[in-house]
This record gives C-alpha cells, sequence and structure tokens, in this order.
C-alpha cells in the first residue's frame, strides 16, 4: 500500500510541473513614448544627514535613575520600568521569575485584577507586566493618571492565592507547547550546551521546577530584585523635563532601595574542537541546525559595530547575505537560513541557523562551516561592505520615527555607562569601517574549528554528523539538555525480531484470523492541494493486486499485478516496467506481508527502542533487496505505528492509526505521510471490506 | 509578494481599530490629466520618505475561474519591467537603504518603498515603470505560481484557523465574489493563463485606477515636477469594470461545522451582515465592537474568559470590506471544551445590547478609546501615506484622517443598541464550530 502510495506521489508531481508551455510574452502593450529617461535608474540626491534626537537622565534620591526622550509631535506618551535583575541560578524553582511577572498585575490593596482592567481600558491606554518590569503607553492628558496606575501595580502588588493557580497552569501549558516546537527545542538545548547548566543562561525551566514554585517563592523574587537602586524609567513622548521631574518622583520616590546580591559566574568557554549534540525528535521531517558558540563581545563599542557589520555580511542581513544565498537561494536546502552575533556584559553568542529537510542535514552544515570559515579567514568583498554600510544607515534612518528605539539607545547609554556620543556617532564609525576591520573581529569571534553543532532532528541522520566531532562520535541528549543514554534505547536483549512479529499478528486478529481473510477491497481518500484524491486498493488470494488513482472522476494512475504479470498505466499511457517494479507490485499483492516475513528471518533484525507519540515503540529493521525499511511496533500495544524509508534522496514516514475492526482483523484507518511531499498528507479509508465480492476484470493484466 | 498578509485576523482587527486621527495631518490633493490621483504629506522631521501606490483592484476584481488573481498578480508585478531586470526591484531597493512590500485585499492592491529621502526618484521610477513597462514572462509566472502556492500553503492550509475567513465569507455569500478566497483557489493558480495577464494589466494597471501617495521629507513643489516627469506621459486607460453583483440578504442562520486537524483549540466563529464601509452605520456597529471586546475589561473578556473561564480569548471587529461584509466575532475555547455554552453567553451578551442601552460609563470609555486610538494612530510615515490612501480609495475622501472622529463622536447610546436590534440578529447571521481534528475521528 505505501510504496503504491509514494507512486502516485511522483505522479502528482510530474503532472504539476507538465502543464501546458506557454510561450514566453511580454505581457505590456501600453504604447510608451520613446523617452529614454527610464532607461536608467535616477541618481540619488545629497545624502541626508542623520541627527539621533538626545535624551535626558536625571535620579531620584532612592536611586531610580530616570530616562527621558522627549517628543512632542504626537500627543502620547509611553513609560518602560525596567528593573535590572541580575543573572542568577533559581535552582529548584526555575520559571519563578516569568510566573512572578504574569502575578504583577493581578492585585494591589486596593484592586482586583478586574477593577486594574477597567481602569486600564477606560483611558484606552495599555499596561503589562513581566519578570523585569512593566510598560505602559497612553495620550498625553492621562500621562499622570497612567504612572500613577503603574506604579501602584508594581510598589502595591498583592499576590492572591487564586490568581496563582491560574498564573501556574498558564506556564505549565506554555512549557508543554514549548517541548514540542524544534526551535524552543533547540534553544534550550543550546542554552545548556553553550553556558552549562550551572551558568544562569544556561538554567532552563522545567515540569519539576515549575512544580517546586510556590507563592512565597514568587513573593521572595518580587522583594529581592525589585529595588529602584538597580531599575530604570524610560519615558518617552510628550513630557517636558520639568514634568518628567514631577511625576517620576511623585509615583516612584516612595520606593524602598534594597540590597540586590550580584552573584558572580566564570565565563563560559568555547569547546575544545568540534562538538556534536543531537537531540532525537521522532517522525522529524526537517532537521533543525544550529552552529556556534559563546562569544566575548561587550556592547557598546567600535569591535561591537565591526561585529555587526560582519555579521550581517554572513547571515544576518536578509536576501544578500551569504548565508542565504549559498543555502537557500543556490542549494535550496532550506527556506531560510540566517546568523546572529549577540553581545552581551556577561557573555554573548554566535549562532548560525536553519531548518533543512533531513537528506541534506550532512550537506547542510558542509556549506555553514564553509561559510563560518571563509568569513573568518578572508576579508569581505569591497561590494559586500558597501551594501550593508547602506543598510545600516537607511535602518538608523527610519528608526528615526522611533521614538521607542532612540529610546532603547539612551537606555543602553546609561545603563552600560557607554560614551554619550556612541549612537550619535555610530553611523561614522560605520562608514570607516575597512574590509580589515571585519576580518580581524572575525578571526577573533568565529572559530568553526573550536564550536558547537546542534541539531534536533530524525535520530536516522544523526550517524552521517559523527565526521564533523572531534571525537568522532555524535552525543545525544533530551530537550531539557539531559544526555541520553544510547545504550538504554538499544535493542532489548530479550526480543527477538520473530516474537516482535508474532505479536503484532496477534494483536491484529491472530493468525487463524488473518488466514481466513481472501481478499480485500478498500477505498481511501486524501486532499492535495485543495482536491481530493481518491484511491481503491484491492487484494486477493495473495498474488493478485489492483489499484487505481482518481482525482475529479479521472483515472489518473492505474497498478496492477496478478500471477506474475504487472501492468502501470499512468494518464491512459502504459509504461514500461523494471525489474523492481515488477518485484514491488508483487509484494504488494500479499494479504499481509508480515506472514511472510518469518520466512526469511535473516533478513530481519531489532534496533532498538525510540519514542513515538509518547510511547516506546520498538524498532524493526527489514531488509528488502537492497533497502532497510523500518516499522515501529508499539511495545506495549504490538501495533504497527509507523514505517520510515527511504526513497531516494528522501526518507518517508508514514504512521499509522485509528485501527479499527473489519472481519475480525484490525486495519490503520489513518495513515499519515511525511517527507514525501512538502507538507504531511493524510490518507483516510472511507471504505473496507474483506472476504467480498470483486470484479475479477479488475486483475486482468493486458 | 514578500509579505504574509494577505488577510490576517489580527491585522484587520487592528484596522478595525485604527479609527482615524483628531491630529491635523496636512496634505496637497490633485489629479494628473491621465487620471491618476496624487497625494502628498509632507514633514520633514526624518529624512525619509514613503512612496506608495494603491490599485483599487482586489481579490473580488477576478474573473470566473481566475479567483486569486489580483493578489497573484501582485507577486508578478515584482519580477520586473522594461528597464528592470528580473529580481532586481529589491536590490534597487535594499541598495539605496530601503525597505519595500506589498499586499492585496480582496478591495485594492497595495505597493510601498520605504526610501532615504534623498531617494525619492529612486521610489517614483521604480513604480512607474511598475505601471508602465511590466515585463512579465513565463519563468516568472512560474517562479511565482509557486511561491503563491506556498504562501497558500504556510497562510491557510497548513496553519490553524488558517481557513477562517475563507470558510466565513462562503458562508454568509453566495453571489458576490467576496464568496472566494482572496488568495484563489489552487486550481485557478495552476489554470492562470497568459493571455490573463495581459488582460488583468490592461484593465487595472492604468492611471486612473491608482492613487499615489507620498509621504516624509519631501518638498512639494518639486515633488510634484518629479511626478510630472515619470507618470505625466502614462496613457489613462478605460474605466475598468467593477463588482455589481448585490447579495441578497442572508435570509436565515447559516451554521456549520468545520474540522480542522492543526487547530489547538475550538473555536466559536461567527460573522453578522453588514453594510457597506461608507454607511453611516458602520460607527455605531464598530463602537458596538468595542464594548464586546476591547481591551481586558470588555464584556466579552470578562464574562467568557475571566469570570466563567469558557474561553481563553475572544474578539469581535466590524467588517472590513468596501462593500457590504461580514461583522465578525470569535472566541477560542478551552482544550476539549464545548462550544454551546459559549455560544450561549454569546447570545446573552448580544441580547443585552440589544434590550439594553450601554452605561453611561462604558459610554465614556469607548469615546475616551476612540480619542487614543485616534492620536496614536499614524506616528509613521508609511502609515500615513497609506491612510490617506485607504480613505480617499475606499470612501473618496482622503481628510476622512482627520475628520472620521467626528463621526464616531456623534454616535449615540441609542445607536449602539438600534445597530444590535437591526443587525445582530439570528437570520442575518452564520455560525461556525471550529472543531480541532479531522470529521472521520468524530465518529
Amino acid at each position: 500500500m505505501q510504496r503504491i502510495f509514494f507512486g502516485l506521489l511522483a505522479l502528482l508531481l510530474i503532472a504539476a510541473c507538465s502543464t501546458p508551455q506557454q510561450s514566453t510574452t511580454n505581457t505590456s502593450t501600453t504604447p510608451t513614448m520613446e523617452k529614454d529617461f527610464r532607461a536608467e535608474p535616477p541618481a540619488p540626491g545629497p545624502a541626508p544627514e542623520i541627527q539621533l534626537g538626545d535624551f535626558q537622565d536625571f535620579k531620584l534620591d532612592n536611586g531610580l535613575q530616570v530616562v527621558l526622550v522627549e517628543n512632542h509631535k504626537l500627543p502620547r506618551v509611553s513609560y518602560q520600568l525596567f528593573v535590572d535583575v541580575p543573572p542568577h541560578l533559581e535552582g529548584e524553582y526555575a520559571g519563578a521569575g516569568d510566573m512572578m511577572g504574569s502575578m504583577l498585575r493581578r492585585a494591589t490593596s486596593t484592586k482586583t485584577k478586574e477593577e486594574i482592567d477597567e481602569a486600564v481600558d477606560f483611558i484606552g491606554a495599555s499596561l503589562s507586566t513581566s519578570s523585569s518590569g512593566a510598560f505602559a503607553a497612553t495620550i498625553s492628558k492621562y500621562k499622570e493618571d497612567l504612572l500613577e496606575m503603574m506604579s501602584e501595580v508594581v510598589l502595591d502588588a498583592q499576590f492572591p492565592e487564586a490568581e496563582f493557580a491560574k498564573v501556574k497552569s498558564e506556564a505549565e501549558a506554555g512549557l508543554a507547547q514549548a517541548l514540542t516546537d524544534p526551535g524552543a527545542i533547540s534553544q534550550r538545548v543550546r542554552r545548556v550546551m553553550y553556558y552549562g547548566a550551572d551558568h544562569p543562561y544556561g538554567e532552563l525551566t522545567t515540569e519539576e521546577s515549575l512544580a517546586n514554585v510556590t507563592l512565597d517563592v514568587v513573593k521572595d523574587y518580587y522583594e529581592t530584585y525589585f529595588v529602584p537602586n538597580r531599575s530604570y524609567l524610560v519615558m518617552v513622548g510628550d513630557l517636558t523635563r520639568e514634568e518628567a521631574e514631577r511625576l517620576a518622583k511623585s509615583a516612584f520616590s516612595d520606593w524602598k532601595p534594597g540590597r540586590v546580591p550580584v552573584p558572580s559566574y566564570a565565563t563560559p568557554k568555547r569547546p575544545e574542537g568540534v562538538k556534536v549534540s543531537f537531540v532525537p525528535r521522532s517522525g522529524a521531517v526537517q532537521s533543525n541546525i544550529t552552529i556556534g558558540h559563546p562569544v566575548e563581545l561587550e556592547p557598546g563599542n567600535t569591535r561591537a559595530i565591526h561585529a555587526n557589520i560582519m555579521n550581517q555580511i554572513l547571515g544576518g542581513g536578509g536576501f544578500s547575505s551569504r548565508l542565504f544565498q549559498n543555502i537557500r537561494e543556490d542549494k535550496g536546502y532550506t527556506y531560510g537560513a540566517n546568523s546572529s552575533l549577540s553581545n552581551d556584559e556577561l557573555v554573548g553568542n554566535l549562532r548560525a541557523f536553519a531548518n533543512v529537510r533531513n537528506e541534506v542535514t550532512d550537506s547542510a552544515i558542509v556549506e555553514f562551516l564553509y561559510e563560518l570559515n571563509k568569513i573568518s579567514t578572508e576579508p569581505v568583498m569591497a561590494s559586500e561592505l558597501e551594501r550593508t554600510k547602506k543598510q545600516i544607515t537607511g535602518s538608523f534612518g527610519r528608526a528615526l520615527e522611533s521614538p521607542q528605539r532612540i529610546a532603547s539607545y539612551a537606555l543602553n547609554t546609561i545603563r552600560y555607562g557607554l560614551d554619550r556620543d556612541f549612537y550619535p556617532t555610530y553611523l561614522q564609525r560605520v562608514e570607516a569601517t575597512k574590509t580589515s576591520d571585519l576580518l580581524k573581529v572575525a578571526q577573533e569571534l568565529v572559530s568553526p574549528k573550536s564550536t558547537h553543532i546542534i541539531v534536533v532532528g530524525d535520530k536516522a541522520v544523526a550517524d552521517k554528523l559523527a565526521r564533523f566531532a572531534t571525537s568522532g562520535k555524535v552525543d545525544f541528549y533530551d530537550a531539557s539538555g539531559n544526555p541520553i543514554d544510547m545504550a538504554a534505547m538499544e535493542a532489548p536483549t530479550d526480543l527477538d525480531p520473530e516474537t516482535v512479529v508474532a505479536s503484532y499478528l496477534d494483536a491484529i486478529g491472530g493468525k487463524d484470523q488473518l488466514m481466513k481473510v481472501e481478499n480485500i477491497a478498500m477505498t481511501m481518500e486524501a486532499s492535495i492541494q485543495g482536491q481530493t484524491i481518491q484511491q481503491t486498493m484491492f487484494k486477493s488470494g495473495g498474488d493478485k493486486f489492483s489499484s487505481q488513482t482518481k482525482m475529479m472522476g479521472q483515472v489518473m494512475a492505474d497498478q496492477r499485478f496478478n500471477a506474475g504479470k504487472a501492468s502501470i498505466t499512468q494518464m491512459g499511457n502504459k509504461t514500461p516496467l523494471a525489474e523492481e517494479q515488477i518485484a514491488a507490485l508483487k509484494s504488494q499483492s500479499a494479504l499481509f506481508p508480515e506472514i511472510a516475513w518469518m520466512d526469511s528471518p535473516e533478513n530481519l533484525s531489532i534496533e532498538g527502542t525510540e519514542m513515538v507519540d509518547g510511547k516506546p515503540a520498538i524498532i524493526l529493521a527489514v531488509a528488502e533487496g537492497e533497502n532497510t525499511v523500518r516499522y515501529f511496533f508499539d511495545q506495549e500495544t504490538g501495533m504497527k505505528v509507523r514505517s520510515v524509508t527511504q526513497q531516494g534522496p528522501t526518507t518517508i514516514t508514514t504512521t499509522f492509526s485509528d485501527y479499527q475492526e473489519v472481519g475480525g482483523v484490525k486495519f490503520p484507518h489513518v495513515l499519515k505521510v511525511e517527507g514525501a511531499m512538502p507538507f504531511p498528507l493524510e490518507m483516510k479509508v472511507i471504505e473496507l471490506n474483506v472476504n467480498t465480492e470483486i470484479d475479477p476484470a479488475l486483475f486482468k493484466v493486458e | 509578494m514578500l509579505l504574509r498578509r494577505c488577510c490576517a485576523l489580527l491585522i484587520m482587527a487592528l484596522w478595525a481599530a485604527g479609527v482615524s486621527a483628531q491630529t491635523n495631518i496636512e496634505f496637497t490633493k490633485y489629479t494628473l490629466d491621465n487620471g491618476l490621483k496624487v497625494i502628498l504629506h509632507q514633514d520633514n522631521s526624518t529624512p525619509i520618505v514613503a512612496v506608495s501606490i494603491m490599485y483599487e483592484v482586489g481579490g473580488k476584481d477576478s474573473f470566473e475561474g481566475r479567483t486569486g488573481f489580483a493578489h497573484f498578480f501582485e507577486h508578478l508585478l515584482f519580477e520586473g519591467s522594461k528597464h528592470i531586470g528580473r529580481g532586481e526591484f529589491t536590490k534597487y531597493v535594499e541598495e539605496a537603504g530601503g525597505v519595500l512590500n506589498a499586499n492585496t485585499s480582496q478591495d485594492r492592491t497595495y505597493y510601498y518603498e520605504i526610501l532615504p529621502s534623498n531617494q525619492l526618484e529612486l521610489g517614483l521610477w521604480l513604480e512607474s515603470e511598475r505601471l508602465l513597462h511590466a515585463v512579465v514572462n513565463q519563468e516568472g509566472v512560474e517562479t511565482q505560481r509557486e511561491v503563491v502556492k506556498e504562501e497558500r500553503r504556510q497562510s491557510y492550509d497548513n496553519r490553524p484557523y488558517g481557513q477562517l475567513l475563507y470558510e466565513l465569507f462562503k458562508h454568509g455569500f453566495r453571489e458576490h465574489p467576496y464568496k472566494d478566497p482572496n488568495i484563489g483557489y489552487m486550481e485557478d493558480l495552476n489554470s492562470a493563463q497568459e493571455e490573463d495577464y495581459k488582460r488583468f494589466y490592461e484593465t487595472y494597471y492604468v492611471p486612473n485606477n491608482a492613487i499615489l501617495s507620498i509621504a516624509g521629507d519631501l518638498d512639494i513643489e518639486q515633488t510634484r515636477a518629479l511626478i510630472e516627469k515619470y507618470f505625466a506621459d502614462i496613457p489613462a486607460g478605460a474605466e475598468p469594470p467593477r463588482v455589481t453583483t448585490v447579495e441578497p440578504p442572508l435570509g436565515g442562520e447559516v451554521r456549520d461545522s468545520i474540522w480542522d486537524a492543526k487547530a489547538p483549540l475550538p473555536a466559536l466563529v461567527m460573522g453578522y451582515r453588514t453594510p457597506e464601509r461608507n454607511h453611516p452605520d458602520y460607527y455605531a456597529i464598530s463602537m458596538m465592537n468595542q464594548v464586546l471586546s476591547q481591551g481586558q475589561s470588555s464584556r466579552l473578556n470578562k464574562v467568557l474568559v475571566d469570570e466563567k473561564q469558557l474561553a481563553v480569548q475572544a474578539g469581535s471587529f466590524p467588517s472590513f470590506t468596501q462593500g457590504p461584509g461580514l461583522a465578525i466575532a470569535f472566541a477560542f475555547g478551552k482544550p476539549g471544551s464545548d462550544l454551546k455554552p459559549i455560544e450561549e453567553v454569546f447570545n446573552q451578551e448580544v441580547e443585552k445590547m440589544q434590550t439594553e442601552l450601554i452605561t453611561e460609563r462604558e459610554f465614556q470609555k469607548l469615546r475616551n478609546q476612540i480619542e487614543a486610538n485616534a492620536i496614536s494612530g499614524y506616528g509613521t510615515m508609511s502609515g500615513i501615506a497609506e491612510g490617506l490612501a485607504n480613505y480617499e480609495m475606499y470612501q473618496g475622501d482622503a481628510n476622512l484622517i482627520n475628520t472620521e472622529t467626528e463621526r464616531y463622536m456623534r454616535v449615540t447610546r441609542e445607536d449602539i443598541r438600534r445597530v444590535a436590534k437591526k443587525y445582530y440578529t439570528k437570520d442575518n447571521r452564520v455560525t461556525l464550530y471550529w472543531v480541532p481534528g479531522s470529521k472521520e475521528d468524530s465518529k
């Protein structure tokens, strides 16, 4: 059934490519006046000067630092309260900070959540909170009221039990969702690999740590870290200096300072050599690849500017960057390949990343390493540097429209103690950058010979990645970065292939029952690109097979086998058959091919166990000619739940579910096929009969 | 082209909430001899300029068997022109330090570039080439056909609730082309022929069917001269045909269940038939929806999400189409929950709107929200350029960007009750139960 199905897919793809060719013509027939002024792009005028707006800052007596970005263009204001919580380990309570952030807006000593909501909505404002403070925005006439509300929510926070239960269940749901997402899994494992679980950046929230968090832990976080002497109030918009001082004092001068412990941690190091970490994700059709390592890159200096330009050329600059051009435009391995290089006072990081289809995982890594090596050993082209300078300048120009972005520059300047003219002179430093500056910074920050390679994907692709590892082997981890003991996932020693097959046959009805089946007739349906495909299939006596694929009432493909003779007709045309195709059709004619497996036990081997939809399944490898097909049997029920097969360069995964009994035998009624097409495809059995009347003409092979 | 926005639900919600500005946005408006409308807004405070052009052609203007043509065409018009090679639209803009994009709704197609202000002329050159000299060859058609199909898969077929709007309009309209998906049916995308492109370009891409809207760091007189240079010689075309189909009344509630294998949560989705954008009742309907769902203290959020905890999220907004359309309401239930109780609560809330006046305090809250939205609505040059073009095209008056708030302020509490009674009747609505999973599983 499976193989025929792939034949169908191939056919559809061909059909899609063979739409009638049309001749190439220009649709533009609008009469034009023969003026050549449009033949060349117009020359730009003199480049405008980009003048970043200034900011002001002052400090309250309790240590709260206030940053003001005045902008009176529109009568509106926004406030950001940024509480600079020092990076620290939360230990067994990891996740407590985020829960505190959600709790903040849920009660004060005089207001319930409902009353807070009403007050904010009544003036058409917004107010949100997080583990590192609060954000609010409104129109000018409520600028006083809203800042008072913000200070009330933050300074007079109450933490009612009833709201805590809601917040906790939301946090649990959020984590559960993240653990199913390959991108989120990759990020978790990357943090552990880059920084180590004993560094704040490498510490992960888990189900257990969320369960440990109590209301007291949440309150403790609030009391320890929410102090004015480590906080910044950023006021943006239609405010004068005098107003800002008055409002800030009135709202926040009662806030009591406190001493906050600031732990220090050893700076995480790059790995020695190349370390390959693999997170197996059963049935994945894409590999999520991240390559990179921690970097020592502080914000706010010329080196950070050079690093930014270098990264834009490597993979941070959209369509024209090297990774995008190479891995997507040239190789077509992915929809997008990018890189990022972040600066940070503690420790920054380099990441090059893409989602690629399984079979090109190793080839994509080769290209990533090629580009990382190239940028760290050869100067970039002058044209690449010029284009990137233009892009950065343009982006600064657009930023001038956004007082929020100016405010973030102001906050950085104060928080990191940068030169006051760092941002005002940013573009001059960009302009002065030479290709030799970029090579120097790349040599320091990009080390493809000392890097992590982290892949989340199907275990089958892992073997090919060992060659990249300095140790010569791939290390396996779970979604929280804990090492997986692959030995424990190896074949259970007390099982032999025959037992697995026998218990499967038992599970679907027992051999006696299977022997009573003389023929099978079934109809399946799938929806492809908005169209319904119908496939009928008939098997009789173990040596006759017939299948028709229909689309909009038309037979697209017809495949038959009858006692040694076979035929395949596509769109009414008979196609000549190769030996393997005849053999394939022959094997399709078996009513229950698993019974025949028992005749050649030398072709069967147990490879281990793997989780399929959260349940352990035994992997049985079946050698079929040149190919090996892997079948997954649920360890508990014995049912066949998945098959994985290699068709040329593609890995095709079929998941079987919804077993229903027909004539004493259980048949899967839903088949989900992944990897054959760019999207998963679901085939549903809409009718299935056994020992029924089948028109003998269906088995006729001309 | 690069965009991912045909009709995202959120965007429309924002649009609906966007109302208009009370601030004074000055602009110059005139029409070239060939019929091209020009709107210029000068603001020299930042050295950038947004150059945009809006064509009055959208999903609804497809012809039989060619749904989704306007959107497909938008992609094709990035392919190049007589003087711009394939793929070079993007290159010119990026190398100038700018950004560009486009989007298509059921009613119009919109292209824009945001450039450093010394590159204004580049933007005019690119848009004049697009209007006058587009080159659509087979290679481009085949490439963009695949890109659009991928976009369809990514944004509609392969995304939870991706078919929501399409299903609503399919159930809510039988004759008017709003019944068809904006992005088109796959088979129509596959079968588009070369003569279709030619016909479409000649019919709709004419200066008398376009609004050139430019905002930013410019000089009005210089800009007028440049526009004269690049656009005055483009010949006018025939007046494009307009959709004249009048959809008969719904004539009874339309109910259905939609299975969605990708959806994590069940959802109640409803659409009430409401009049065109320019109808005076638009404002009262819009405010009624605000009472129901704007902010955490709004009625639906308070009752459905906080008090009864039946839903995780609820929302509603007025129709976003130019012609008569659907005002939409939705609620996402908790995992595995029954939608019936949610619908009952929703019906009770609508009934309250029909029988009781909203409170004075709620009314004041509405007016405060409208004022706040209006004031903070237009902070960017690209927002102003698009806002001016939208008002001019949808309602024939760009100045509504300044004056529309007055129309909201004239709405009374009685008006809100009246429109609730008039339009929010059972006979006038589509009700869909959006069910996670596939139909067969439910047996």
